[in-house]
């Protein structure tokens, strides 16, 4: 078990001071290894928060090069133009807290490499953009038993769940399959404001320290869905189906490519 | 009963419907009629609820009750809550 120094008791003061976190909490948080999948709008204040709350590891798994249209909501990455997102950020890390170790992986998570990936954190978000995405961290989740919390944003609205792998409800006992390409706009065509990715980020980021220090509520088998222009809150049930095609009684059983296609339709033999 | 349409289906709306006990197919039918759009097609697969949209009752989501079959009554809360990927 980690123990603190006196550089750590001054930098973490003011949460040790918090009953729910204390000494025992902050080296929970120390000791934590955590998997953040895209750098991006939700990815900035997640990254941001876990950092500065002294999580000991933080991966980063992002493809994408940082550009211009990205800083009116990605905070993390000033100065970067053109670096790699996963790579920017890691940057990031190491100038806020010196105490957390952190793994930049400079490349997309794929059918290949989800589930290798996701083994070695304790806990993983989705910051992704895209369903596919989305569905393929739910079914690795499920698949190696990880924590996952899911967030996805659009203008003003957003969602946000907490996933306990077979335990609570996941992203498929919401959502089934993705809508037909092009049926639902994307931030791109429809466009998100800084502010929609913060908020949901911070939410993600306040639920997985939640889950290290295993103290509070979280947001399982429920869904917030808030519309930020007219603050208008919706916390919605969401119950584990037995007709879940991820976590149901025919549960998955492998990632295969053809699942993360277009609808990401799982077909049951 | 109110049913809210958020912005990425139609322009964030509340939406009030005079009905006493209707099913949710019926309820589609009606809103659609009321904003001069057709809900149907988003709502509605195959004569099932679309897997990639949620209409919820009171913070139920009618997929786990009796889909497009779930009664709505006098009072009752609607929402749909459409799919959004972005992040
Ligand atoms: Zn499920």
């Amino acid at each position: 078990m980690v123990k603190l120094d006196r550089s750590q008791i001054r930098r973490y003061a003011r949460q040790l001071l918090i009953p729910e976190i204390g000494g025992r909490g902050q080296e929970k948080l120390l000791e934590a290894s955590v998997l953040v999948v895209g750098a991006g709008g939700l990815g900035s204040p997640v990254i941001q928060y876990l950092a500065a709350a002294g999580v000991g590891m933080i991966g980063i798994a992002d493809g994408d090069e940082v550009d211009e249209t990205n800083l009116q909501r990605q905070t993390i990455h000033a100065g970067n133009l053109g670096m790699n997102k996963a790579e920017s950020a890691a940057q990031f890390v190491e100038k806020l807290n010196p105490d957390v170790k952190v793994e930049a992986y400079p490349f997309s998570v794929t059918v290949e490499n989800a589930r290798d990936l996701v083994r070695r954190y304790d806990i993983v978000v989705d910051c992704t953009d895209t369903f596919p995405a989305r569905f393929l961290l739910n079914d690795a989740c499920l698949l190696e038993s990880t924590p996952l919390v899911h967030s996805a944003v659009l203008r003003f609205e957003g969602q946000i769940m907490t996933i306990i792998p077979h335990e609570t409800a996941c992203y498929r006992c919401f959502l089934p399959e993705a809508p037909p390409p092009g049926s639902v706009p994307t931030c791109r065509e429809a466009g998100v404001i800084g502010v929609t990715t913060g908020f949901f980020g911070v939410l993600q980021a306040n639920e997985v320290i939640k889950l290290i220090i295993s103290k509070g509520e979280l947001f399982t088998n429920k869904l917030l869905y808030v519309d930020l222009l007219h603050n208008d809150f919706n916390l919605i049930e969401i119950s584990k189906h037995p007709s879940c095609p991820a976590c149901g009684e025919r549960r998955i059983k492998e990632l295969r490519s053809e699942y993360y296609v277009e609808t990401c339709r799982i077909e049951t033999d | 009963m109110k049913v809210r349409l958020p912005a990425s289906i139609y322009r964030d709306a509340e939406i009030e419907i005079d009905a006493d006990e209707i099913t949710v197919e019926e309820l589609v039918k009606i809103l659609s009629e009321k904003i001069g759009r057709d809900l149907r097609k988003l709502i509605i697969r195959n004569g099932d609820l679309s897997p990639f949209v949620n209409v919820f009752i009171n913070g139920k989501n009618v997929r786990h009750e009796k889909g497009l079959k779930t009664i709505v009554k006098k009072g009752d809360e609607v929402s749909l809550v459409p799919a959004v990927a972005g992040g």
